[in-house]
């Protein structure tokens, strides 16, 4: 499970994004499914789900270790199935949640999401993006470049005292 | 369907074709996640022959199958007598058959006329010159991207910008040659035309096209391992000559079918890392096995062939494909 939390609780910080950005709909509800927009308490929730698979609301409630009432949480479960993230059955009176994704499906879906609504979006957006990206990938290739010439260069010194009587 | 004689025996081919080149891809597709666990750090050569192998093997058992049993058992074995009738399986099967070697030949064809175009452009526009090694002159190109390759197929040419001549000393250039002509020795450009002749049937498991990726890969650091050929000096100017050309850029490929210095700048760490390894350690001893891998699979092949020419086993595969003919 801890390799599953690096997956998804590292990566964008999609809070600081609003959604118009990122070119999603402002109306939440009627839309499918939107990972970008999860909040803290929502994310809390998929974590459980998870981590635990198909659980009742009680369920959730007691992993949450009984710090959120259970409306709270029946309610930030409704909502995610709105979302789509979730699938639900029923099993007597009670509903029974499991995720729809899987962690890594849905840190893809994020990022996807993120990337196509820059790209979509209007076109400084996009170009910032691009820009953004093009910057980090190339100041990565110059620090790996940086670190494989002084490698090279300590082996070549290396070298040459051993070659030296 | 009915099907005079002739027209029968090319779909009993291109239906043979088809069903065995699905079965060995499909063997295949399943052994890749197995043959790329195998370490290659140490004996890239080896792995990329087995890789280069395994890739092509459906094509490899296809053609076996169609030009050692089906086209004889049936020229030996059924009688030139009326037209037979053909099942719709076995004629959707051909299709498809057909279409698989239509595929890879258009693929192939498609890369190789713009390779020959592309070398025949840069032989004009570009400046001969000699180096040591080559048998043939280079092509000098005047462009300051740092381009060095290896063009051509059956005589494979070195190209070579004067951007890289510039910054490269004559050490580096020198390794970094030999790393050409490394690949030429291991024919990887016309490795390159063989494995787009056989497409993959199963593409959206991206199985085979992983295989090629990691040939791509240990291919370099093979023609790395010759380049360097065990000299320290030799393996730290060739990943000296490397980051160089990165810092420059990597070009695009001059054509298709085309071994680059650095194709592309993802295993640049690797590559620089394992021949600083090379530099520290002594090289590795020769594997004689290596050298005998061809001999050894000329007559397993031919021994093969003659089990294949048995009177017995070529009838029962006519009567194999007979049943699936009908």
């Amino acid at each position: 499970m801890d390799g599953q939390k690096c997956l998804y609780s590292s990566g964008f910080p999609q809070q600081a994004i609003p959604h118009t950005i990122i070119g999603l709909p402002m109306n939440r509800q009627t839309t499918p499914a939107t990972p970008a927009g999860l909040g803290p308490l929502e994310l809390r929730v998929m974590e459980v789900l998870w981590a635990r698979g198909e659980s009742l609301v009680r369920d959730v409630v007691d992993r949450l270790q009984n710090t959120l009432a259970y409306t709270t949480v029946m309610t930030t479960l409704d909502r995610l199935y709105k979302k789509g993230l979730l699938e639900r059955r029923k099993l007597g009176r009670a509903f029974l949640y499991a995720p729809r994704l899987s962690p890594r499906d849905w840190e893809r879906k994020r990022a996807g999401d993120l990337v196509a609504g820059f790209l979509a979006g209007a076109r400084p957006g996009r170009e910032l993006l691009v820009s953004c990206l093009l910057d980090a990938v190339s100041e990565y290739d110059r620090a790996l470049l940086d670190e494989l010439e002084r490698t090279l260069r300590r082996k070549r010194r290396e070298l040459q005292r051993r070659s030296q009587p | 369907m009915i099907l005079p004689y002739a027209l029968r025996l090319l779909l009993l081919c291109a239906a043979s074709y088809f069903v065995v080149y699905c079965a060995a891809s499909l063997a295949v597709c399943a052994a890749v996640p197995a043959v790329m666990r195998r370490s290659a750090w140490r004996r890239p050569r080896r792995e990329a022959t087995l890789l280069a192998a395994l890739r092509l093997l459906p094509l490899l058992l296809a053609l076996f199958a169609v030009a050692a049993l089906c086209v004889p058992g049936y020229l030996r074995f059924e009688p030139e007598a009326d037209a037979e009738r053909a099942g719709v399986l076995s004629i959707l099967a051909a299709l498809c058959g057909a279409g698989i070697v239509l595929y890879g030949l258009t693929r192939a064809a498609g890369a190789l006329w713009r390779s020959v175009r592309s070398a025949r452009d840069i032989r004009r526009s570009g400046s001969p010159i000699r180096l040591d090694g080559e048998a043939a002159p280079a092509s000098v190109l005047d462009s300051d991207s740092p381009l060095l390759a290896l063009i051509g197929l059956a005589r494979p040419r070195v190209v070579v910008s004067r951007g890289l001549l510039s910054a490269l000393s004559f050490e580096q250039f020198d390794a970094a040659l030999r790393h050409e002509q490394a690949h030429r020795a291991s024919c990887d450009n016309a490795k390159r035309l063989l494995f787009l002749l056989a497409p993959d049937p199963f593409v959206p498991l991206g199985r085979l096209e992983a295989l090629e990726r990691a040939w791509a890969r240990l291919a370099e650091w093979a023609a790395d391992d010759r380049a360097a050929a065990g000299d320290p000096r030799r393996a730290l100017s060739l990943a000296e000559a490397l980051v160089r050309v990165a810092r420059m850029g990597c070009p695009a490929a001059p054509c298709p079918i085309s071994a680059q210095l650095i194709s592309d700048g993802s295993g640049l760490r690797e590559r620089v890392h394992r021949l600083v390894e090379l530099a520290s350690q002594p090289a590795a001893p020769v594997n004689p096995s290596a050298g005998r891998l061809l001999p050894l699979s000329i007559v397993t092949g031919v021994l093969v062939l003659a089990f294949a020419c048995q009177s017995q086993v070529l009838y029962s595969a006519h009567q194999l494909l007979e049943a699936f003919l009908r």
